[in-house]
C-alpha cells in the first residue's frame, strides 16, 4: 500500500510515512467508493 | 511565523460507561499509526502496551477525567499509567479509529449495507539493498 500511494502522490516512502495518519482514512474512504472488484485486485 | 498544525480530535463516547468523558488528542504520523495498528488488540504484550501508552500520551492534549475524589487526572503518561488499563486501552483504540478509520455509519452507507472486502494495510517487505 505504501509503495502504491508513493506512486500515486509522487513521493518517497520516507515522506509518505511522515504524513498525518488521517490520510489512511481518506484512502480507505476512497476505496469504498470504488467497485469491490477493483479494490480486491489491488 | 510558521504554521503549526495543532488540529485535535475530540473523542466523545457513545458507551454509557464513558458518559460525559471528553478526550482531545492530536493525530500521529502514518509511520507511528502503522506501527501500533498491526498489534493484535486481544493479545498485547507488555512492550506493545508501553508503546501504545507512550504514543497516545504524546498525542493526548486534554481530557476531563477526574479521580473519584474530584482531583483532575493529568493528561500525561503518568496519568495514563494511573488508570485502569482496560479503560485506557478503550480510549486509545477509539482514538486510533477516529484518526485513521472510516466511521461505521459512513462505511455502511457507502457500501450500501453490503460487506466490502476490508482494505488491509499490508507492510511490504523491502528488497535488500544491493552491496555497494
Amino acid at each position: 500500500m505504501i509503495v502504491r500511494l508513493c506512486e500515486r502522490f509522487g513521493c518517497l516512502p520516507s515522506a509518505l510515512l511522515e504524513e498525518d495518519a488521517e490520510l489512511l482514512r481518506w484512502v480507505r474512504l476512497e476505496a469504498l467508493t470504488r467497485p469491490a472488484e477493483e479494490v480486491a485486485h489491488e | 511565523m510558521g504554521f503549526v498544525n495543532d488540529r485535535t480530535y475530540k473523542l466523545v463516547f457513545a458507551d454509557p460507561e464513558f458518559a460525559g468523558l471528553e478526550v482531545r488528542a492530536r493525530s500521529i504520523s502514518i509511520r507511528k499509526m502503522l506501527e501500533i495498528a498491526k498489534f493484535d488488540r486481544n493479545d498485547l504484550d507488555e512492550g506493545q502496551v508501553e508503546l501504545l501508552l507512550a504514543t497516545f500520551a504524546k498525542a493526548l492534549v486534554s481530557w476531563n477525567l477526574e479521580e473519584p475524589e474530584g482531583e483532575p487526572v493529568p493528561a500525561t503518561l503518568d496519568g495514563l499509567y494511573a488508570q485502569d488499563i482496560g479503560f485506557v486501552m478503550q480510549i486509545i483504540f477509539a482514538w486510533m479509529e477516529a484518526v485513521a478509520a472510516v466511521p461505521t455509519p459512513l462505511r455502511e452507507k457507502l457500501s450500501g449495507g453490503k460487506q466490502f472486502p476490508e482494505v488491509s494495510l499490508p507492510m511490504e517487505t523491502l528488497s535488500p539493498s544491493p552491496p555497494s
